[in-house]
């Protein structure tokens, strides 16, 4: 009975326990499925998570990229203005600094205008020392609008056929009538700086005519100073030009001619013009100057002047020094001016016609002043260039340092023959070579 | 082992029993099948839990790694908005930059065609003051010898400059 009892208990308890581990399992399994569910739930919304995030990545990344293409472009945009601005800035300066040099430049060109303007009123009403002295006023703006002084161009205005003398520290240039009246005359103290003096001859002799008082050179004497030129003489028929001569007790003048005919005048051959005057080493006087022609070339002649200076010398005739011989000249020479340098006569004269660029200078030269000379200019010494044309008319003096230079007169490229204007240059010359050499302005 | 020695044991003695066997023999067959029947719910149920368990162990490796790619996604959203912040605060200013620029640069072109103009009516004025200059400078060599006529000519001839030039100053 009680092994019967005990096995239902046992049993009985077999079966709880299998019942209770069921149960067990049962509710495990369950509580696994659920939390596998719960766990598939957690990983869905993970995942949309997921995918919500790298959808909301691959937008903002796409915007990310069309802002930094939008940044990229706009750098771009700023760089390339940057650079249009840096160059307009740079052209505007560049305009504002030319447009500024314009305005100078239309200073300067008003300044000279009213200043020839004036003279041209001043020469209307036959008041020459005004129009000189209002022409001299504007002497620097006009020689600035002339442009570089490199070429030595001093005296921007019309003065024809120069001689220069220096008188101490001073320097006085004599030129054809022109503004400054029958002979002008400008003077200067650092050949640089030129201004006018005024009309050197205000009356002329009485046989002689206005508006023809041409190639004036003057030399001292002593006390007195000789002004030998060439003016008109009416009676003879063609109206040729003929030589004189004035004095004056001081170089500025005024010179004075008493004369009542021409000091030298060669109607046969078209009249004598360009008269140049030589005092040598031995202190002898002589003249030279250019005969017209007529039937012949012209021609260059020396001749001896008395002691005065005042006429030839007696017993004494004209000698022929140089007539023309080379291509370049055309045919015509003219202008002498002879230098004694380092025991030898150098005779400078001027070849081709005065108003064209053919003009130019040549040298020949001479055993003595009455010759007989040689041509040495196969070509020109100065001829047209840079900044000058048809150079010529020269005239050969020393300066205060010992320097040589050579004065001369000269057209503007472009603008070459009367009325336009032969201006005033100086340049240095240099004569100790067999050849002389025409050298830099200053 | 222990339950089936039992059943074992309760079987024998009922086959020893003469006149009661079936009577006997029934429970513990009864008892072996319910039991066997335990054991094979307890097996399946054990086995769908080692599946389930197996599952959620997958289920939860991968959400591991989703919530680990999240948070990397996440982390690299937040590294992009942060560039794109930046990105968009460069584009404000260089848009003000740029609109700056541009209005400077149309200043300084408005200037440099101001410049240009005035360079140009200069340039006129120039050129009229110098034909003027030349015309009067050809009459005032003319009328310094004498020659009216000619004179006259050199000032006809640029009289036209002359007053152009005269009008553009004022």
């Amino acid at each position: 009975m009680v092994k019967r009892h005990w096995r239902a208990v046992v049993t009985t308890l077999v079966l709880l326990m299998a019942l209770g581990t069921l149960a067990v399992a049962i509710q495990t399994d369950v509580g696994a499925h659920a939390r596998d569910r719960q766990e598939h739930t957690d990983l869905s919304a993970a995942r949309r998570t997921l995918a919500a995030s790298r959808l909301t990545l691959e937008k903002t990344t796409y915007v990310k990229a069309l802002a930094t293409n939008h940044r990229n472009d706009l750098q771009a945009s700023v760089t390339a203005t940057l650079g249009q601005l840096a160059t307009t800035e740079n052209t505007l300066s560049t305009t504002d600094a030319f447009a500024f040099l314009q305005g100078v430049s239309i200073n300067t060109l008003q300044t000279c205008l009213g200043g020839i303007r004036a003279s041209y009123q001043q020469i209307g009403v036959h008041n020459n020392a005004q129009a000189a002295s209002d022409i001299s006023s504007v002497s620097s703006a006009c020689l600035t609008l002339a442009g570089s002084t490199s070429t030595g161009l001093v005296y921007p205005f019309d003065f024809p056929d120069p001689d220069v003398l220096r008188v101490g520290g001073t320097y006085f240039a004599y030129a054809t009538n022109s503004v400054g009246g029958n002979i002008q005359i400008i003077q200067s103290g650092d050949l640089t700086h030129w201004s006018a003096v005024g009309n050197a001859l205000p009356t002329l002799p009485s046989w002689a005519a206005p508006n023809g008082t041409w190639s004036p050179a003057v030399v001292q004497l002593g006390g007195t100073f000789l002004l030998y030129y060439a003016a008109i003489e009416p009676s003879f028929e063609g109206n040729y030009e003929c030589i004189s001569v004035a004095t004056a007790t001081r170089p500025q003048g005024p010179f004075i001619d008493s004369s009542t005919a021409p000091m030298e005048c060669q109607p046969a051959l078209d009249g004598s013009i360009d008269p140049s005057p030589l005092v040598d080493s031995g202190g002898g006087l002589f003249l030279e100057w250019k005969s017209n022609g007529g039937a012949g070339p012209t021609t260059i002649w020396s001749e001896q002047l008395a002691a005065s200076g005042l006429t030839m010398a007696p017993n004494t005739t004209p000698v022929q020094l140089l007539a023309p011989d080379e291509g370049w000249q055309g045919g015509m020479i003219e202008a002498p001016d002879l230098v004694e340098t380092g025991g030898r006569y150098l005779l400078f004269y001027s070849g081709n016609y005065w108003g064209s660029s053919n003009y130019g200078e040549g040298f020949a030269t001479c055993a003595g002043p009455l010759g007989p000379c040689t041509d040495a200019s196969a070509q020109p010494i100065l001829s047209s260039g840079t900044g000058v044309s048809g150079p010529g008319g020269a005239s050969i003096f020393t300066d205060s340092s010992g320097s040589t230079r050579i004065a001369f007169a000269a057209w503007t490229p472009g603008q070459v023959g009367y009325p336009h204007s032969r201006e005033f240059y100086l340049r240095r010359l240099n004569l100790s070579g067999g050849s002389p050499v025409v050298g830099s302005a200053g | 082992m222990a339950l089936g020695a039992l059943v074992v044991e309760q079987v024998g003695e009922v086959d020893d029993d003469s006149g009661r066997p079936r009577r006997r023999r029934w429970p513990g067959i009864v008892l072996i099948a319910v039991l066997v029947l335990f054991a094979t719910a307890l097996g399946i149920v054990s086995t769908n839990e080692v599946h389930t368990n197996t599952q959620f162990d997958q289920t939860h490796s991968s959400l591991d790694a989703t919530q680990a790619h999240t948070r990397i996604v996440l982390s690299d959203l937040n590294t992009v908005r942060h560039e794109l912040a930046g990105v968009n605060v460069q584009v404000f200013l260089t848009d003000k930059a740029l609109a700056q620029d541009a209005a400077d640069l149309q200043t300084a072109q408005s200037e440099l065609a101001n410049a240009r103009s005035d360079v140009s009516h200069q340039t006129t004025v120039i050129t009229d003051l110098q034909t003027c200059l030349g015309g009067v400078q050809e009459a005032l060599n003319a009328l310094s010898v004498a020659d009216q006529s000619r004179a006259i000519g050199a000032l006809n001839s640029v009289s036209s400059s002359c007053n152009g030039a005269v009008a553009a100053n004022g």
